[in-house]
């Protein structure tokens, strides 16, 4: 493009005026963003704690590669929620993202977590189901 | 990277503060961790309430000094299940509030936020304390078994 050009006047027509109407985001506040970091650092944490608690499984006689997948799967889950929580506080202009990243994943940690406990309910019940029928089998 | 739907388009610095309904796609995400937070609370409170009436039924039922030793640590470990519980459906009653409500999203938000942040601590917290214990509890059985 040549510098010496003389500016055209209907150039400006081209500017995407949409981009300045968009509705109105959300930036929060200095004790909002304390409430988000908090739970940022703890999130983080419990992240840690659960990748380490995996790998504590793969220690002993009872290792279990399930476990270790489930509790890594978890932590990275945490981590990266951890971390969206951070650029709430940290960046401008994309809080309200941010926060819907961290949340759809810790839904998702959550989600986990219930569908190993129905599991964990269901070979319990079965199991208990086992042994009645193994001790109605024996006295009869 | 933005997921579509989400906030304003980039390049947009809205001022901080200030009032924000959050909009449909936004109530969703909201909403479905709301309802799992509540069903993750109902759950972690039902096992808290299983543990503690078995560390009281060991403590009973046994009797002796080992009984009431197992069934007093069974019966505090129930704590962490059943507080963590209860601010697990705290928050998710919060959640939920944010997706109900009109013209208080924010401060909803915010209320759910601290009880899902005092959920988490109350975990992160006892895992500490569980793996600070454990390790302990192993260096004392290791030197047992040495000496």
């Amino acid at each position: 493009m040549n510098p010496y050009q003389p500016p055209n006047p209907y150039q400006q027509q081209q500017y995407p005026q949409q981009q300045y109407q968009q509705p109105p985001s959300y930036e929060f506040t200095e004790p909002e963003n304390s409430v988000i970091g908090s739970c940022a650092t703890w999130t983080m944490i419990l992240g840690v704690l659960e990748i380490l608690q995996g790998a504590s499984k793969m220690v002993g006689k009872n290792s279990s590669t399930l476990n270790l997948v489930v509790h890594v799967a978890m932590g990275v889950m945490l981590i990266v929620a951890s971390q969206s929580l951070r650029k709430v506080v940290t960046t401008q202009g994309l809080d309200v993202p941010h926060l819907m990243k961290a949340l759809d994943n810790f839904g998702q940690v959550l989600l986990i977590r219930i569908v190993l406990l129905i599991l964990a309910l269901v070979l319990v019940v079965v199991a208990v189901l086992a042994v009645l029928a193994f001790v109605a089998a024996l006295k009869s | 990277m933005q997921p579509q739907g989400w906030g304003p388009q980039p390049g947009y610095a809205p001022a901080a503060g200030g009032s924000y309904e959050f909009n449909q796609l936004e109530n969703g995400v909201i909403g479905r961790l709301g309802g799992r937070a509540r069903t993750w609370g109902v759950c972690s409170i039902v096992i808290g309430a299983i543990m503690l009436i078995l560390g009281v039924v060991v403590m009973i039922a046994v009797g002796n000094d080992m009984g009431l030793a197992v069934g007093s640590v069974v019966a505090i470990a129930a704590l962490q299940p059943m507080v963590s519980g209860g601010f697990y459906l705290a928050a998710g009653t919060a959640f939920n509030n944010v997706v109900n409500t009109q013209g208080n999203d924010i401060p909803h938000m915010m209320d759910a936020m601290r009880k899902l942040t005092n959920a988490v601590r109350i975990e992160g917290i006892v895992a500490i304390v569980t793996i600070v214990a454990g390790v302990v509890l192993g260096a004392v059985v290791f030197a047992a078994s040495q000496g």
